[in-house]
């Protein structure tokens, strides 16, 4: 029961900090690209919306398992 | 010198993405494919409209968050709305799951995670749709 909250806590955090990492890379890339050619703007914002589907994507996933892993595998851990 | 930003004529041109319309086309895709599932039991069904609504529900809430600001004069508000609709989409999942497999425990997995990600690659699709058609229009 400890290893699979251990194995939740990891999956969880993991995948938040990728996911933040991912972030700050791709806000600071919009700001630097925003203010090095601002009429492309628009199309920046869109092209990071797209991108950051593609990078929370597998995170997502990765926190469902460890959802299915804390209430239904081991459902007295929760 | 050129004017840019907001209220630039580009700026113009580039307009917010019709995200009612593309959420609602995706919902409209979940429920017809788990009526379609109804074949296979009403648990298969269930495990699938509740494992695409676990990925619509946080997306359409990013989407919302990540074009509540335009231009590149609001570049500084546009990255803190993604940083926020992000977190607000990761807790929001989180919630759904928990939620979904505390209260319903006698779903099915595969069917749930199958939907789930599946419904992920349609609103890729469509996200990719939309750079698409906008990039077509500058």
């Amino acid at each position: 029961m400890g290893l699979a909250l251990i194995a939740v806590s990891l999956m969880i955090g993991f995948g938040a900090l990728g996911t933040a990492i991912g972030f700050a890379l791709l806000g600071g890339k919009l700001l630097e690209g925003s203010a090095r050619q601002p009429e492309l703007a628009p199309m920046l914002q869109t092209k990071m919306f797209l991108i950051a589907g593609l990078l929370d994507a597998v995170p997502m996933i990765g926190v469902g398992i460890a959802m299915y892993v804390l209430f239904v595998l081991v459902p007295g851990m929760a | 010198m050129a004017q840019h930003g907001a209220n630039s004529p580009t700026a113009a041109v580039i307009s917010r993405p019709p995200l009612l319309k593309i959420y609602g086309t995706q919902t409209a895709l979940l429920v017809l494919a788990s009526a379609a599932l109804l074949l296979f039991g009403e648990v298969t069904a269930l495990s699938a409209l509740t494992g695409g609504l676990i990925s619509v529900v946080p997306n359409a809430w990013f989407a919302r968050m990540a074009f509540r600001h335009r231009g590149a004069r609001a570049a500084g508000a546009v990255s803190q709305s993604f940083k926020r609709g992000e977190a607000g989409k990761f807790v929001l999942t989180i919630s759904l799951f928990a939620m979904v497999f505390s209260t319903m425990p006698q779903l099915q997995a595969g069917v749930l995670f199958g939907a789930f990600i599946s419904m992920m690659l349609v609103n890729l699709a469509f996200a990719w749709q939309i750079g698409n058609r906008r990039i077509a229009k500058t």
